[in-house]
Order: C-alpha cells, then sequence, then structure tokens
C-alpha cells in the first residue's frame, strides 16, 4: 500500500474580527478556504467566523476553494470575519460621511476614500491622514476595518490630519 | 542576554515585525546590541533613492524608548545632513540637526523632552514595540511632504560595525 507523502505546510498569517493582533497558521496545497477557516478561527478564540477575505477585497473567497491558489504573490494579512459588510462612518470637521466597506479593507483605503471626491474632497495622500476611534490613539493605517470595529457591524472613525512637531 | 535585549529579539521576531517586512516596509539588517540597523523604504520620488537606514540605540528596551539617527553605512557614522530626506525647503524636521544626535521627534528618548506636555501619541511607552520607531520613521519617508534626496549609493551599503558580526552570505 502506498501512502501519499504530506503536502508541505505554509504558514499564513490573518487577522480576525474584534482583534487588532496578527496570527499565522500552517496550511497546505490541499486545505480548502473552508477548512483553513474553521482551523485558524480556533487557533484564534474566535467565534461566529464565516469568512475568508484577501485584504481589501470587497467579498470572501467561496469556501470550497483550495486557499494556496488564491494566496498572491504581494503578501497580506488575510481577514476571518463574520458575516456582511461593516457600516462606516467618518467625521471630519463637524461633517460625516457614510459607506459600507468589507471587514478586509485596510484603513489606509477608508482614508483614501474618505479624503476623495465622493467624501470630503481634501487636499493631500492618504499618508497625511490618520483615523481614530473617540479619544484614543491613531490607528496603524495597515489594520483592516474588521480587527478595529470590535466585532461591530458600525464603527465611526474621526479623521485627523497626521501632526509635523515643530522646534 | 539581559532583559532589554531578550525583549527586543522578541519583537523582532514577532508578526508584526514580520509583517512589515514583508510589506516591504522595513528590514532587518544587523543588530549588535543595544544598536540595530534597519533598511526604511522610501516613497519613490525622481532621482531619489529606494530608502535610508536607520541605527537605532536600544538600552532599557521597552521601558526606554530607542534613540537613532540614519546612518551612512559606508561611512559607518551619522548620515550627514546633506544626504538626509528633504521637503519642499531643506531637510525634514524630524531629521534635521539639533543639540543631540538623534531624531527632532517626540518618539526619541534624547528628544522627546524638548516637547513635555505635547504629542503624547507620537511618544514611545513601554506598551510599544519596535515597530511603532518603524512605523513613525517609515511615514515621514512615504509623507507627502518628502521630496527625495541625494543620497549616494555607498550611504546604503553594510556599515564595517554590523559587517564583523553579519558577514555577508556566499552567492
Amino acid at each position: 500500500m502506498t501512502t501519499q507523502p504530506e503536502s508541505p505546510a505554509t504558514d499564513v498569517i490573518f487577522a480576525v474580527d474584534g482583534l487588532t493582533e496578527f496570527f499565522k497558521h500552517p496550511t497546505t496545497s490541499d486545505m480548502t478556504v473552508g477548512a483553513f477557516a474553521k482551523e485558524a478561527a480556533s487557533v484564534a478564540g474566535a467565534e461566529d467566523i464565516t469568512d475568508v477575505f484577501l485584504e481589501d477585497a470587497e467579498d470572501p473567497l467561496p469556501p470550497a476553494d483550495l486557499l494556496t491558489p488564491h494566496l498572491a504573490s504581494r503578501f497580506a494579512p488575510l481577514q476571518l470575519a463574520k458575516r456582511g459588510k461593516i457600516e462606516v462612518t467618518v467625521e471630519y470637521q463637524g461633517q460625516s460621511r457614510h459607506r459600507p466597506f468589507s471587514p478586509s479593507v485596510t484603513l489606509l483605503t477608508v482614508i483614501a476614500w474618505a479624503i476623495s471626491p465622493a467624501a470630503f474632497n481634501l487636499e493631500g495622500t492618504s499618508s497625511d491622514f490618520q483615523l481614530k476611534i473617540d479619544s484614543g490613539d491613531p490607528l496603524s493605517s495597515d489594520l483592516h476595518l474588521g480587527q478595529v470595529a470590535k466585532g461591530a457591524r458600525a464603527v465611526t472613525f474621526s479623521l485627523v490630519f497626521k501632526q509635523k512637531p515643530q522646534g | 542576554m539581559d532583559i532589554d535585549e531578550q525583549a527586543l529579539q522578541r519583537d523582532l521576531a514577532g508578526l508584526p515585525f514580520s509583517i512589515g517586512e514583508r510589506r516591504g516596509k522595513w528590514a532587518l539588517l544587523g543588530c549588535r546590541f543595544p544598536y540595530v540597523l534597519f533598511f526604511i523604504a522610501a516613497a519613490p520620488r525622481n532621482g531619489g533613492p529606494p530608502g535610508f537606514l536607520l541605527r537605532s540605540e536600544c538600552t532599557g528596551y521597552r521601558a526606554a524608548a530607542p534613540t537613532s539617527q540614519l546612518w551612512h553605512g559606508g561611512a559607518d557614522q551619522a548620515l550627514p545632513q546633506a544626504n538626509r530626506p528633504k521637503k519642499a525647503a531643506g531637510v525634514i524636521t524630524a531629521f534635521q540637526d539639533w543639540a543631540s544626535p538623534c531624531l527632532y521627534h517626540p518618539i526619541d528618548r534624547l528628544a522627546r523632552p524638548h516637547w513635555p506636555n505635547q504629542y503624547a501619541d507620537m511618544a514611545w511607552s513601554p506598551d510599544k514595540e519596535i515597530t511603532f520607531l518603524l512605523e513613525t520613521v517609515y511615514g515621514l519617508v512615504q509623507s507627502a511632504e518628502y521630496v527625495g534626496a541625494d543620497l549616494p549609493e555607498a550611504a546604503l551599503a553594510m556599515p564595517a560595525s554590523f559587517m564583523a558580526v553579519h558577514p555577508p552570505r556566499a552567492a
């Protein structure tokens, strides 16, 4: 009787709705998206996880697909998420704008929308701005929306211009 | 290995640092504690460099903030002001020469006392890790304010003080 050699494992880095830390879990070439989601959610201690997104993707990966072919040549953490979009409100100088986003978009993507003509139409680039929640510290723009929404399906940010300390 | 070096090594091996490396934002070039050397990627500018070397001194990490300077690898000394990241008029403030040899920014251990009651969210605290420093410097050379630099190729060479510990790998 012959046995199939085990597929070599590759570590996949991922984030989970409601948690700002990142995790890693091995995948093999024969592992489906759904199987990875179940194992990885268990590693992170997360509940109600139904979807796996590529970073900045609008729609989750099909659960029956093999995961490995979806892993892009350009590195980015996956997002394990609960079902549904997240309604984002961004406040700036007393005004607010709203839009739904998928949980896997980076805060940099949210900023790019917020300063665009579709929202506040501001001068400068995304790297000149930051997002905050309530009176907290500015958030890293590499974080995924699902990580900072604390498991909720709506979040409100304040858009702030990055300060430049002078002498 | 003392606890500050252990803490730094743990953070350099952690996922946040690895994610930044894999995104191409920075790279660890060497560690000769308390000194650690990084490459920080800069935004592409016409005639500008791919990035800069940053040498950080990490005594007392994480309780104490690192203190850092942009570094000229070939000369193995602080990067001359003429080669530092520029804004429209002169060198970006955080990289200007100041009273102490450090970053002129609230994140730096030596510069922080210059703004004692301001910029708390930019300053180091013991719950931060090395990626907070790297994100700060990366943000400065990725900002719209950064217009480029006159950086010679030799400035990105591996410094002699790190070569002894980290010789180049054979091809």
